[in-house]
């Protein structure tokens, strides 16, 4: 566990090895995904130096990829915040099912309400379901130390389903055939930055979190409880902290930025909720905070990389050969490696007990 | 010698002539030599940090002495690995069992041999059959279906050895056995092992428990501090001179002034509690220390002093009795409630639980009390206070770093433990549980870390002393209390503490026989 | 793969530059796949065959698209395409209505082609298909089946069922043609509706289709996806007949799906991509693809064709001609809203 947390701690500086193992997952995937290439014919410098038009050539590309990386970067930060207090939280993408469809719901529905109010209160909504959707595995594992990877992993399926068939039925838009709510009313959308670009205001409350975050790790008593929590929880517990109520809080926390997520998407991007709404950004978020060794820079560069990946592997099609299927190997791979660690971490905490 | 010359005394199963091992300065074994014999039990005996487990390392061909040689039928042998040591007979019983769970105890004894039909499946008829002889010569019965998990820890033993023989051992190292059980169970494994010897087998047996050694061993080496004490047959000495030779002198005596005694701080009344395997361990306990009194509790490790830690601290469990602290009834508290009220919690296990290793110096030194009026308000930390305050406690405890901010893993053993002592007498607690305080601490750390335990009881402080040294424990108590088997055995009072008498009380002997 | 990627890019920096005095249909093609992506054996792959055959048909260059986040990228990828100056894009997500309406305002030399719903805007071609017409012929053949008992299977009740996916219009769009046709051949048959509200749950059709066969059902249509999957596994189980839809699901379990309702999207893709490269391209138009497009209709019923007494196939056959000829006129929920005969 030390190693997600050892990028917050408070070391003079960050050494070079930080570093290294940080990039070492991507220039391996690159070089994975390289030999695919050129087995299957195609120039791999031309293809990434294709990706990297695709994700950071010009503004509005830019715009694209950060847009993307939205999402990725709430649910890296609500891994991060579980996977400090040493709590393996693998069900964000129940929390950004539950979160997008609870704040398209208020979009849809308290159509008469102010922007002022109604954005607040439709990203309130999201916040509280992404919360409650947390409540059970937090008291299961900290009461009954039930293991949180399973209850939290199993709680998406219920989440994938119970949303499908919200959607597919008592929340299903009028005349659609498709799985999808109404849309949200204007007054219920996140304002754009960069109009066309879909890039909005949860970009910013995303950053923002993103330095809430750095502060309260660095500076804060509950941070502190966390880290040494997070570990060593023994150490902590006969110090005197309430490992097991630190547990709930940051489970609680890791589901209220993960529903946070979803209801951003819901009301910036996606503007209802409709089947297929997460293309498992909560999986995607578990990458980006090992990638992102869970310090606030890290989560930042590790989100915008899988947002690059993400712009630049669907438009590369409109410019060349390149199946799709090449972009997720890239993705799976920088994956593969940064999950490499998260076994290894595994291993770690049951080595621990 | 030359080989011409050299007569192998073929009666030697297994032995070490000048076994020598150094890890840096430190000299693990030093000319380490003993002899078992065919067909013998042969017993070493020794108390913690006496080199026992580099030994047994060295016969179990893990480690290589740096000078001398193991013996394996009276023949100079050097061990290819812990397979090469097996091929030669010699297998190893280990504290922890190396059963596979999942499977039936007969699964776990041919695991890695099993006899096969002509489908290459397990041959259960072949391999109960060799079961049944096994037991036989043990001298045990056994439910060869029973799924391993379900065995008592005792069964998984008996397995763990049965294994060995099935895989054609016929030396056996015992590495404290009988840790793991209860006293009929015990009586068991020494039935089961003396068996053994009847059939011909040699056992090594490590312990430092006296009672079982005098019971089983044919024959003793005491070793202390890397260096044979004694060698002698069992018939020839006794649990008292044993226990002499095991604990040797005391080098200093307390040099302590007298210190008023005040109020009662820690009460216990008949505190009952079990280990994590739910047996007994704390049986009947009654308990009193003061305001300026150093309390130690001397015992052989096992008999109820890790419980104890656990119920006065509120970490564990009890199952009856009562925790007064200043007064007030905390039986019912957890450790932080009770750390509120006046409890400082120093613990035995430095890198699992005393310190955090990968944390910075200055969040050790905090952590539990970072929460203080001066170190944080509105739940942010107030980094200039915490900076003061950090560099004085480290100041006063004179711990040599090079910056706070450093992982505390970074500081030896002895600053480490400077570092733990300065954050629990941090805020004047009422009473400090100080367990094994200087274990693996250098000389000059040791008297600093005494002078700081001695300097807080003279300001009024309660401790409690849990320590396995019983030079420390005679050099800092006003009293000492002697815990065997979950029970008080003896108390003697500063001064009159004699380290034999001591030793015997350890060993289940109340006062009044000792005196007697 | 090089060279064709060097040709497109030349040709899209050409056709930049030279717009003036190049022709809009010589614009590459965008294809953007829908959720599940290509190689899911239905409708992507389906759309997919008619765009790779209309761009061999016209010389046009495309590219297809495909994407995890499809939807939440929806406007993103849209535009992306319409900057890098693609002429034509049609569009399977169903997703993309509202993100469509918004970039096609922005891109008015661009054209944009949707599927299965109806936006406006002067260079956005919607495609509707007639799903009810060639339900109405899957309802005339099942009251026909259902009272014949020469053939396996099929006992002396004349009830017959459907299951649809959820209650909405699209869905009832098919149901209300099932119910008609039906009737029109049998007015004493009984049609049980019922709704799995689960589109993606095969166990859940199971159970439905069970129940419906108990209560003496021996032919049924589900408009279900892959909640369907259990229909049909309950009418192999039970020895009847199930009614595929979207795509020909004859072979999934063979003589025991009496025939499938196809929906012809590659024709769909085909058939706009083709008139955009004779330059007439319906913008602003909604483009209805029936019985009488081939857009809709019956499977081959290859494996069923020869169980079927030929009178019943030709009553079929003047039912289809019937709605060819105009002279039956099917019921569309989406348009006229519910009839009487449906409540």
């Amino acid at each position: 566990m030390s190693a997600v947390a050892s990028s917050a701690r408070a070391t003079p500086a960050i050494g070079w090895r930080d570093v290294a193992l940080a990039v070492a997952p991507l220039v391996l995937a690159l070089v994975v995904a390289g030999i695919v290439l050129a087995v299957a014919g195609h120039n791999p410098l031309e293809v990434y130096w294709l990706l990297l038009k695709e994700s950071f050539g010009g503004v509005k590309r830019i715009a694209a990829t950060v847009a993307a990386s939205t999402p990725l970067i709430l649910t890296g930060l609500a891994t991060a915040v579980a996977f400090r207090s040493g709590v393996f939280n693998v069900g964000v993408e129940g929390c950004v099912l539950v979160g997008g469809l609870a704040a398209a719901y208020v979009g849809f529905t308290f159509v008469g309400l102010p922007a002022t109010l109604l954005l607040p209160f439709a990203l309130g909504a999201a916040v509280i379901a992404g919360t409650l959707w947390m409540l059970v595995p937090a008291l299961l594992k900290a009461r009954l130390d039930v293991d949180e990877v399973v209850t939290t992993l199993m709680l998406n399926f219920i989440a994938v389903s119970l949303t499908a068939w919200l959607v597919n039925g008592p929340l299903l838009a009028p005349g659609s055939a498709n799985s999808a709510t109404p849309m949200v009313v204007e007054a219920a959308r996140l304002p754009r930055l960069m109009p066309p670009s879909t890039l909005n205001a949860g970009f910013l409350i995303a950053i923002a979190l993103l330095v809430l975050y750095w502060l309260w790790g660095r500076g804060t008593a509950l941070g502190l409880e966390t880290r040494l929590a997070g570990l060593n929880p023994r150490f902590a517990i006969a110090s005197g902290i309430n490992v097991p109520m630190l547990i709930i809080k940051m489970m609680l926390l890791s589901g209220a930025i993960g529903g946070l997520a979803g209801g951003i998407q819901a009301l910036g991007t996606v503007n209802r909720f409709v089947v297929g709404f997460s293309p498992g950004y909560g999986f995607t978020g578990i990458a980006v905070a090992l990638l992102g060794r869970g310090s606030a820079i890290g989560i930042l560069l590790a989100a915008l990389l899988f947002g690059a990946l993400a712009t630049s592997g669907a438009t590369i099609q409109l410019f060349s050969d390149v199946p799709i299927e090449i972009v997720n190997i890239l993705q799976g791979t920088v994956m593969i490696f940064a999950v490499a660690r998260f076994g290894w971490l595994l291993k770690n905490r049951q080595g621990g007990k | 010698m030359s080989m011409a010359e050299f007569t192998p005394d073929t009666t030697i199963r297994l032995g070490a002539h000048s076994v020598t091992r150094r890890f840096g300065e430190l000299v693990a074994n030093d000319g380490i030599t003993f002899r078992a014999h065919r067909g013998t039990i042969h017993a070493i005996v020794g108390g913690n940090g006496a080199g026992k487990s580099t030994l047994m390392r060295i016969l179990q061909g893990m480690d290589r002495p740096d000078e001398g040689v193991v013996l394996v039928d009276g023949m100079p042998t050097v061990f290819f690995g812990p397979a090469d040591a097996f091929e030669k007979g010699i297998g190893m019983v280990h504290q922890e069992f190396m059963l596979v769970p999942g499977l039936t105890l007969l699964e776990n004894l041919v695991l890695a041999q099993e006899p096969l039909d002509g489908l290459r499946r397990i041959d259960r008829k072949k391999a109960l059959d060799a079961a049944r002889k096994l037991e036989r010569e043990a001298g045990v019965t056994l439910d060869w279906d029973m799924p391993v998990d379900d065995a008592p820890v005792h069964v998984r033993q008996i397995v763990e050895i049965l294994r060995l023989l099935y895989r054609g051992a016929d030396v056996l190292i015992l590495d404290e056995p009988t840790a793991v059980l209860a006293p009929a169970q015990v009586q068991e494994l020494i039935v089961l092992l003396r068996k053994l010897r009847s059939e011909g087998r040699t056992i090594l047996f490590i312990s430092h428990k006296l009672d079982e050694v005098m019971a089983l061993a044919d024959e003793i080496t005491v070793i202390r501090s890397g260096k044979v004490i004694g060698a002698m047959k069992t018939a020839e000495t006794s649990k008292a001179a044993l226990a002499e030779m095991m604990i040797g002198e005391i080098l200093s005596r307390p040099n302590a002034r007298p210190s008023p005694v005040g109020r009662t701080v820690l009460e216990l009344r008949g505190l009952a509690a079990m280990d994590a395997r739910r047996v007994l361990r704390l049986k009947e306990l009654d308990l009193d220390i003061r305001a300026g009194e150093i309390v130690g509790i001397a015992g052989v490790a096992g008999n109820g002093q890790d419980e104890l830690i656990a119920a006065v601290t509120g970490l564990g469990r009890i199952e009856r009795g009562s925790v007064r602290l200043d007064g007030e009834d905390v039986t019912k508290l957890g450790l932080r409630a009770r750390r509120e009220r006046g409890l400082s919690y120093l613990s035995p296990d430095r890198a699992a639980e005393g310190l955090c290793l990968s944390a910075p110096i200055s969040e050790n030194l905090i952590a539990g009390r970072h929460r203080s009026a001066a170190l944080c308000k509105a739940g942010v930390l107030q980094k200039g206070a915490i900076k003061r305050h950090v560099e004085t406690l480290l100041d006063r405890f004179s711990v040599k770093r090079a910056s706070a901010a450093l992982p505390i893993s970074s500081l030896s053993g002895g600053n480490q433990q400077r570092v733990a002592m300065a954050r629990e007498l941090d805020g004047n607690p009422k009473l400090l549980v100080a367990c094994q305080p200087t274990r693996g601490v250098d000389i000059r750390g040791i008297a600093f870390i005494h002078q700081c335990l001695l300097d807080y009881r003279e300001a009024g402080g309660a401790v409690l002393v849990i320590s396995e040294e019983l030079d420390e424990l005679i050099a800092l108590s006003d009293r000492i209390v002697v815990l065997y088997d979950g029970r008080v055995t003896g108390e003697v009072a500063r001064g009159s503490a004699k380290v034999e008498e001591l030793g015997r009380m350890m060993l289940g002997e109340t006062r009044k026989e000792v005196a007697a | 793969m090089k060279t064709t990627s060097m040709a497109l890019a030349t040709m899209v920096l050409a056709s930049a530059l030279g717009t003036a005095s190049g022709h809009a249909e010589d614009k590459p093609v965008a294809l953007i796949v829908s959720q599940g992506g290509l190689g899911d054996q239905s409708y992507n792959d389906l759309a997919h065959s008619g765009f790779e055959r209309a761009l061999k048909d016209t010389g046009l260059v495309g590219r297809a698209v495909e994407s995890k986040e499809v939807v939440s990228q929806a406007t993103e990828i849209l535009r992306r395409a319409s900057d890098a100056d693609f002429g034509l894009i049609v569009d399977l997500e169903y997703a993309h209505g509202e993100p469509m309406l918004e970039v096609a305002k922005d891109y008015p030399d661009t054209k944009y082609v949707i599927l299965n719903q109806v936006r406006e805007g002067a260079n956005i071609a919607s495609v509707l298909f007639q799903e009810q017409e060639g339900s109405y012929l899957a309802g005339t053949l099942a009251a026909l089946v259902t009272t014949d008992t020469s053939i396996k299977g099929i006992n002396a009740q004349p009830v017959i069922g459907v299951i649809g996916g959820t209650k909405s219009a699209g869905i009832d769009k098919f149901i209300s043609g099932y119910v008609e046709g039906a009737k029109a051949a049998n007015p004493n048959v009984v049609v049980k509706v019922a709704y799995s509200n689960n589109f993606g749950d095969p166990a859940v059709g199971l159970q439905m289709a069970k129940a419906m066969i108990e209560e003496g059902a021996d032919v049924i249509y589900h408009v279900a996806g892959g909640t369907g999957m259990g229909v049909i596994q309950a009418a192999k189980e039970a020895g009847v007949y199930a009614i595929g839809v979207d795509i020909d699901q004859d072979g999934i379990a063979p003589g025991n799906v009496l025939t499938s309702m196809v929906k012809r999207s590659d024709i769909a893709v085909e058939t706009v991509i083709k008139d955009y490269a004779a330059d007439k391209f319906p913008g602003g138009k909604t483009i209805t693809l029936g019985l009488k497009e081939n857009g809709v209709g019956l499977s081959d019923m290859k494996y069923t064709k020869d169980l079927i007494p030929a009178p019943i196939l030709d009553k079929v056959e003047a039912a289809k001609q019937g709605i060819l000829s105009g002279q039956i006129k099917v019921w569309n929920v989406v348009d006229q809203g519910y009839p009487d005969f449906l409540k």
